[in-house]
């Protein structure tokens, strides 16, 4: 039997593309935690008039999937202006991996993520970022980067919001899994991620409503 | 298959005089061990098991009526302790450690969420010992069973486990001993230790896999956790696996003083040469008082499946503590009961070894090892600069 990963994630492991930092970059971004066991880390170097990416480099503590998706990313990204990078999906990073084991699929959702920071920061320096404030639809499209690693798929496309709502700056989400499911604290953790961090959420609280036998 | 086998705290390969005495009790001496008034196959299969389970008594200085065999520790687990909470009414007090085997702690978080346990914790310090006055404290009246392995599965921590026995002889509480990691490395006497009841397993020791035993000491109740014919004492019914069982005995005669002296050697030069040519590395677990086959590392600033899997495609194999390489995607919970922050548990290597690693796959797996860290180091973030 061969390990669960296609030729061309072993082969981004093995032979990883723009690796290291870039010293005058425009943008970096930093994305999950050592105590997660996954981390990135992406620098930028963004031409001012075309807005083309002209430079990418990576660093990352994390599995071969991590560094597989950093390394494909940037590859991705490359020569593209930030408008058409912003719109590179998690999805579209794992295709191009032809594909990832259902429960590494977090470690796309992790490099797009980094890539959207550095995209956000650099937009921000440039006075082209909005400061939106946070809709039940912004959070629906953040939940839709949290995975059911189970699966591979996202939590909101898996029917697992029973409920949610933002209120004051405050974020209510239920989810239609019991405390002791396998994944739950992965989960939780994955929410407070994608969430805690937006300038107008104050707190954000997760129940687990699910019943033992669904 | 990888070349360098480094991962035989998972399972070990079988000793060749081990197997070859196994295949006669295949296709010559097949018959059922039923013995008493059966034809003359089954009386001779009988003598065989008897013989077997007189040698795995002895290893452990226990009587043969003592020990009953099951499809391995896992089983053993379960049937010493559900058996035994079986035999008692109503709820009842249980003591185990946090770093115990899945197999001991699943089968104690499913009696307590069925309400048939009441289940203390005790914690372990920094090294992975067992914190022993924590444990005395929490022993009471009702307390039905404590239960501590004799070597930790992860970190090679050899608990002590004859102190621990005679508080709980003291206190009248029955003792389980979790004996797979260990068995055949470290002492393991079940009267000097005041054991009432152990698992062992044989395909740790380079016996077959699918056979293992329990020891139950004369006059413990239990009861049994399938239902079937009389075998086992009654306590385990279905067809002895005499094959695997004659494989059992055979491999834990096989292991002389002198193959752990040599299994603790590698183990020592694999950790001197770590921590003498690779930097940011922390041994987890005991340098004095460890098992002589399991050795357990963290590297900082990078993560474990990215070392196993690079070790992997070099043809070494080992584990990992990392939350990516588990199948909950959490951290090794063993080194997390020992203070370790996640980081140093993502981060962490174990590599166990047998008498059938050799002094120069050490030496080439330090060699590879060294060039996986430094290069997966290069592309972390984390890594400080060098001066």
């Amino acid at each position: 039997m061969a390990l669960p990963y296609s030729k061309k994630v072993i082969e981004h492991f093995k032979n990883p593309r723009n690796v290291g930092e870039i010293d005058d970059a425009d943008a970096t971004a930093m994305e999950g935690s050592p105590a997660c066991g996954d981390m990135l880390k992406l620098s930028l170097k963004v031409d001012e008039k075309t807005h083309k990416i002209v430079d990418i480099k990576f660093e990352s503590f994390g599995c071969a999937s991590n560094i597989a998706t950093a390394s494909v990313l940037t590859e991705m990204v490359k020569g593209k202006t930030i408008e058409q990078a912003d719109k590179v999906t998690w999805k579209q990073a794992a295709d191009e991996l032809d594909g990832l084991p259902p429960v590494k699929m977090h470690c796309a959702v992790l490099a797009i993520d980094a890539l959207k920071s550095a995209i956000d920061q650099w937009k921000e320096k440039h006075g082209l970022a909005e400061k939106e404030p946070t809709t039940p639809n912004k959070v629906l499209r953040k939940l839709r980067n949290v995975l059911n690693p189970l699966t591979g798929a996202s939590i909101v496309r898996m029917q697992l919001l029973q409920d949610f709502d933002v209120r004051d700056g405050v974020v209510t989400i239920d989810l239609d899994l019991t405390p002791d499911h396998k994944f739950a604290s992965h989960i939780e953790e994955e929410i407070h991620e994608k969430l805690d961090h937006l300038w107008d959420i104050k707190e954000v609280k997760i129940s687990f409503v699910g019943s033992p036998d669904s | 298959m990888n070349e360098i086998y480094l991962d035989n705290a998972t399972t070990t390969r079988v000793d060749q005089r081990a197997l070859e005495e196994m295949k006669h009790y295949f296709t010559e001496e097949f018959a059922a061990p039923t013995g008493h008034f059966g034809h003359q196959a089954s009386l001779d299969a009988k003598e065989k098991l008897e013989e077997a389970r007189a040698i795995i008594a002895g290893s452990i200085n226990a009587e043969p009526e003592e020990i009953v065999f099951t499809s391995g520790g896992t089983e053993a687990n379960n049937l010493a302790i559900q058996g035994l909470i079986r035999s008692k009414k109503g709820k009842r007090h249980v003591v185990t450690t946090a770093i115990e085997h899945e197999s001991v702690l699943n089968t104690f978080r499913a009696l307590e969420k069925a309400g048939q346990v009441e289940l203390t914790l005790v914690g372990v310090d920094k090294d992975g010992f067992v914190k022993v006055d924590e444990l005395s404290s929490t022993l009471r009246s009702d307390t039905a069973l404590c239960s501590v392995h004799l070597v930790n599965h992860e970190v090679g921590t050899v608990q002590p486990v004859a102190e621990i026995g005679r508080i709980c002889e003291e206190k009248g509480v029955p003792f389980h001993v979790d004996a797979v990691h260990g068995w055949g490395y470290v002492p393991f006497n079940v009267g000097q230790m005041y054991v009432s009841l152990a698992s062992l397993t044989a395909h740790k020791i380079h016996g077959p896999k699918g056979v293992g035993a329990m020891f139950r000491r004369k006059g413990l109740k239990l009861g049994s956790l399938m239902y079937g014919g009389y075998n086992e004492f009654e306590l385990r019914p279905g067809m002895e696996n005499l094959p695997g069982i004659v494989g059992m005995a055979k491999a834990i005669s096989m292991i002389k003083p002198e193959h752990t002296a040599r299994v603790g050697e590698l183990r020592s030069k694999m950790w001197n040469s770590i921590d003498s040519s690779i930097p940011w590395v922390h041994l987890n677990g005991s340098a004095d008082n460890g098992a002589p086959h399991i050795l357990n590392v963290t590297f900082d600033y990078i993560e474990g499946e990215s070392i196993l899997l690079h070790l992997d495609m070099e043809g070494v194999a080992a584990a990992t503590g990392s939350a990516c390489f588990s199948k909950a995607l959490e951290a090794s919970y063993v080194l997390l009961a020992m203070g370790r922050p996640h980081e140093q548990a993502h981060g962490s290597m174990r590599f166990s070894f047998s008498r059938f690693n050799t002094t120069e796959e050490i030496d080439k797996s330090i060699k590879i090892l060294k060039r996986v860290v430094t290069d997966l180091r290069k592309l972390s973030p984390l890594t400080p600069e060098e001066d």
